[in-house]
Parts: C-alpha cells; structure tokens; sequence
C-alpha cells in the first residue's frame, strides 16, 4: 500500500466512481480550467470528456438546480462549490428542493445527488464567504446527509458512498486537510498522507470513528478539527491525561451509539467544532446524547464543554477557531 | 427568427387545440367550484384566458420532453403526452395518480417552486442530462413576468445559452406578480428582448391567439429538436381574475383591462376556426358536451380514489430522527 496524500485520495475516489459509472458527472466552478484550486479534480477531463465533468459560468444557484434536474433524468451529479460559502447563494435550491423532491411530493429516494464545498478556514482570502463552515445551516434541512471527512483514508471511503448514495448527500471538505495533519503532537504541512488501499473499499455513512482511544475524556469533533485534536490528545498524552478522539466522519446520520458508547467510559465530554458557536451543531449533538441516555449527561465528572469558532465573521486570525493549544487547555480545566 | 410559417396545421390539430382549450377552461371552472365548495373559499391561482400558451406549447410535445407549467395555468398540462385529464383533476384534488403531474420525471414533470423562478435551473440540468445521456428531448419552461425577473433565471439562461442546450424558456407575460404590475417591475414593454442579452433567439408572440401560438411555439421547438439550441418566446396575455380567488385586487385600478376580455383566447379562436370552416355550431355544442361529460366522468372517478399517502408514510421518510 502506497502512502498518499488526502486531495490524491480524494481524486481516486472521484476517479474510481466515474470509471464504475458512467452516469456519474460533475461540474462547478473552474473544475477543469484550475482542477477546482487545490486539485481535487486533476486529470478527470482528459480521461472521462467533456461530457463528464463540465465548467460552469459563475452560477451558483444553476450549479445547485442543475444537479437537481439532472439527478431526476437519470444521472448521477456531483454539483462542485469552490467554496462551501459559495453555496449559500443557492440556499433556496439546496435547502429546500434537494431532496425535497418539488413543491407538493416531500418524498426522499431516487435523488443520487452529490454536493462537494471546501472550507478555506480562518485564512486564504481571509474572508467569511470563503472560509465558513456551513454545515449547521444544512444540518437544519431535512433529508440531507452531511460528510465532513479528515483523513485521506475517510475521504476516499465517505465520497465514493456519498457518490453511490440513492439520496442527496453533502460533502464539506476542509482545505487544511488538503495541506496539513497531525504529526507526533504537531500539526504539519504535507503530514495528512495515509496508506490507502488500492483495492475498492467503502465507508457507510453514519459510522463515527474512534480516532484515539482515552479514558479520561472524550473529545467529539469532525472535520479538520480531528488533526487538532489528535495533537492536542498526544501532547496531553505526556502530561498524564488520555483524551479519546471520536471523529464523527458524518454529522448527519449522527453516530450517537459511538458518542455515548465513549462518554459512558471516559465520563467527560468536550465538543469541538470550527462554524461558529451560536446554534452551532455541538448544541445539537448534546441534545441527542441527552435524548439517547437520559441519565449520561448529569453523571459526568466534570460539566460538558464546547470549543467552536467565535460568533464573527471569519476573517484571517486563526485564532477565532479552536487550536491544539485551546483544546489543551479546555481539557485540562475539565479533568 | 424567421417568421412562422404561414402553413395551418391540419384539421385534426386545429381541433385538438380547440378540445384541450376548452377541456382547460371548463375544466379548471369545474375544479375550482369543487375546492371552493369543500374549503367554504377559494384561495386558488386561476388562469382562464392564458390557456392557449401551455395548450399551444404541449401540443408539439412528446411523452418523454421535459415541460415545466406556469402556476396559473398548470391545469393545462394534461395535455402532454403522457398525461391525461385524469392527471390533473388528481392533482388538483388531492389524489394520487399513475403519473403525478407535479412530479413525473421520466415524462418529462421534475416539479416546480413556491420560490418562483428557481425551479428554472433545475430545467436546466434536465437538458443537460438530455443531451449527456443523447435523449434527443428538448425541455420548455414557461415563467410568468413576475418569476422572469429572479435571479434564478437569469443564470438558467446563461447557462443554457453558454452550453447551447436544447431548452426553451417561454415567459407568460400576464402583466401582474401578484399585485404589483408591470409598470412598476420591468422597463421595457417586450420582454423577449432579454434573450437578446443571453445571445439567444427571442420572439414575442400575441399568446392569446393561439393559432399564432402554436406556429411560434412549433417553430422554436422544430429548431431547438434539430440542434438549434435555446430561446425566449415572450407571450404576451392578461390576467383576467384575481391572484388568488378572493384577492380583493385593491391594488388594480377598476376596470383595468376590461377590454381584454374581447381577446379571450377561446371565443377567440372558436371564431377563427369557423371563418376557416372547420368548426359549425354544431361542432361547438357537441364538444361542449363531450368535454363537460368527460370532465364530469374523470372527477368521479378521481374522487372515489383514495388519498395517496399516510401522514405515518411521510414521517417515516426522515433520515436520521424525526
């Protein structure tokens, strides 16, 4: 098994998707002309045409329709927002017609729709349109499934069932991912890189991974905020505290089972998320661990915390998101 | 454009126009009297008197051709092929049918949108994947002026016009979004020249007329079918009822458009089909009554069937808790 990095990852899984099915197709904003920025797309028009993979006007709101209508005549769309922010300007199409099946027949099924974004995070154009997490705004539609992969393993096996998925799913990808991982209590440039097999695997979406096992608190968290917990769980590691990482991999099905499955062992829950604090999905995810175990919340050792982006725009401080530094040190109020 | 060619359609077509514009408008009065009468009001979008665009539009239509209606006059669209009276009287009565008018996608009906406009994209990707997966069906939306003017629209018609795809936008220009009229939502009388701006074909056509319509619609339809790729036909019609049934219109000044009740498209056109002697009185009096007999027939029919789905089946349609 070769060792690769997350956007090559990434790019099979595409790849392999479009050779199985020819009724896979994708297209956004410079996908061909600049390999959707980061790569993600690389090569994809010289072996599959333009028939396959199209570049779209800058036209958000026909990205989102035109993946609708043409997962209703028989294809199987990947709609591409060079931005995750960017999808906002078609709010209307994914929020209340993807899945929704028109006005008049709420009814899910037969919609194999995809939807991929990147999230720049708190730097790049340093501006909230590229950088923010809109995750819990779609976490709020119904019949949306929501990916938000970390590793090049994860997203490999996550896209190519969200591709194959019958149902429209999201997929919110981080642009750190692309460049940087956790590396011996560090986070480093190029050390997102994994050994992925090469032959054909998949990851059913709704499962959490546990990313580090602990006992003495469980860090809940998804996306590229994985990395900064795992340093943060390493470094904490040598000052005699063992953190449990649950990368959730999917916020929508959420994997409570795995949540509650860690907190009833470790006794301490900290929720660590990058979109902002303020209806946030950590909210979310409490309620449904509160649902599920009624009696888990009240005996914890120690109140729940949650660590997220400050309630502002994001602009170009990364400190408005939570680091390994801030984990580390909510961890260690907590234990 | 060229101007339409001047050739009638024959008798059998001209006819067939005439039943499924009457079938339309008796049809609709009848579905309307239906609903006001369970609810105690009315509170539906009606459109008697601009019929003849979907009418004259659906007629050079095949089964698998992708359509999307106008609100107001979405009664018409039992005459795609494919769809029947049936179809819609469902629709409109809360029943289930084979081919669910609002949402049938292998004949063509992908759904429309309370936002308006929006659904025009969706359109778009529905010709996309026609010309993807070498189909050889063209797609026609039809918008109201009110619904042209979103933004939804506007990239659907960048985008058709970039990709030269095989879809028709047709605008029914009813004058009225809601209760502000045109005077105050657009700055140019003839709408059509906006496809100008997308570098598309645009024609503006008297949509009450429906012999105009059809050769104009035939037209662009035979040129998008051959590979001709999109355009915009602006219809130009009038709302002759309110927007909705009890809307007291406080925003029309009274009287307005009085005079457009002589453009009415069906006695309109009955007129002209006589002067061309294909229509006798006689003929009208017996479509009438065939028309009403069947309307009357496919509404007991459509309510002896059941409501389709249990509010059980919907709420066990949420994905991951409800």
């Amino acid at each position: 098994m070769a060792e690769i990095r997350y956007i090559e990852a990434l790019n099979q899984a595409f790849r392999e998707e479009m050779r199985r099915d020819e009724k896979v197709v994708m297209w956004g904003e410079d996908i061909i002309s600049m390999n959707d920025v980061h790569g993600q797309t690389r090569d994809i028009y010289d072996e599959f045409g333009g028939d396959r993979i199209k570049d779209t006007p800058i036209c958000e709101q026909a990205i989102a329709g035109m993946t609708i209508g043409a997962a209703y005549r028989g294809l199987r769309p990947i709609g591409i927002y060079m931005n995750a922010g960017f999808s906002l300007c078609a709010f209307d199409g994914l929020f209340l017609k993807l899945g929704c099946k028109s006005v008049g027949r709420y009814v899910p099924g037969d919609i194999p729709a995809t939807i991929y974004g990147v999230i720049a995070g708190p730097i790049g154009d340093g501006d909230n349109d590229h950088g923010m997490s809109p995750e819990s705004l779609y976490a709020h539609a119904p019949y949306l499934k929501i990916v938000m992969p970390s590793t090049p393993y994860d997203v490999k096996g996550l896209v190519k069932s969200a591709i194959r998925d019958d149902n429209p799913v999201m997929v919110w990808d981080h642009a750190w991912n692309f460049y940087q991982g956790h590396k011996d209590g560090k986070i480093e440039r190029m050390a997102n890189v994994q050994e992925v097999p090469e032959e054909e695997y998949l990851i059913p979406l709704g499962k959490a991974d546990v990313k580090r096992e602990g006992t003495d608190i469980t860090i809940v968290t998804y996306s590229f905020q994985v990395h900064n917990a795992l340093a943060a769980a390493y470094n904490l590691a040598e000052e005699g505290i063992s953190a449990e990482v649950v990368d959730l991999r999917t916020i929508v099905p959420l994997d409570v089972d795995a949540i509650v499955d860690s907190v009833k062992k470790t006794g301490r829950l900290l929720i660590v998320h990058e979109a902002m604090k303020r209806a946030g999905f950590a909210g979310e995810i409490l309620f449904r661990i509160s649902e599920h175990s009624p009696d888990l919340i009240p005996s914890l050792k120690s109140p729940f915390r949650r660590l997220a982006g400050w309630n502002l725009p994001l602009v170009n401080r990364p400190e408005l998101v939570p680091t390994m530094g801030t984990i580390m040190s909510t961890v260690k109020e907590m234990v | 454009m060229e101007a339409p060619s001047l050739e009638l359609p024959s008798k059998e077509v001209l006819l067939k126009l005439y039943r499924d514009l009457l079938t339309a408008r008796r049809g609709e009065a009848e579905i309307f009297a239906i609903q006001s009468k369970a609810t105690g009001r009315g509170s539906g979008h009606r459109g008697p008197g601009e019929e003849a665009i979907p009418i004259a539009i659906l007629n050079n239509l095949t089964e698998t051709d992708c359509f999307h209606p106008n609100f107001r006059t979405y009664f018409c669209h039992f005459a795609k092929p494919g769809f029947t009276l049936k179809d819609a009287i469902a629709q409109s009565l809360g029943r289930r049918s084979e081919h669910p008018l609002i949402f049938t996608p292998e004949l063509g009906a992908m759904g429309s949108s309370g936002t308006l406009g929006e659904a025009s994209v969706r359109y778009v990707g529905a010709a996309v994947a026609n010309v993807i997966q070498k189909t050889g069906d063209v797609t026609v939306f039809i918008q109201g002026d009110g619904a042209s003017n979103r933004a939804p629209t506007h990239e659907a018609m960048v985008v058709a016009a970039a990709w030269q795809l095989p879809i028709i936008f047709v605008i029914q220009n009813n004058k009225y979004g809601m209760g502000t009229s045109w005077r105050k939502s657009y700055n140019i009388e003839d709408l059509s020249v906006r496809g100008a701006g997308y570098g598309m074909p645009h024609e503006r056509v008297d949509g009450n007329d429906m012999l105009a319509m059809y050769l104009v619609a035939k037209k662009h339809i035979d040129r998008c079918r051959a590979g001709g790729g999109p355009s915009l036909i602006c219809a130009d019609t009038w709302r002759l009822r309110a927007h909705y049934e009890g809307d007291a219109q406080i925003y029309r000044p009274k009287g307005e458009g009085q005079d457009w009740q002589k453009y009415d498209p069906l006695p309109r056109y009955e007129k002209q089909l006589r002067e061309l002697g294909v229509l006798s009185q006689e003929d009208v009096g017996r479509l009438e009554a065939e028309v009403t007999e069947e309307i009357n027939t496919t509404i007991k029919e459509v309510e002896s069937m059941t409501v389709p789905s249990s509010f059980e089946d919907f709420t066990a349609s949420a994905i991951d808790g409800l």
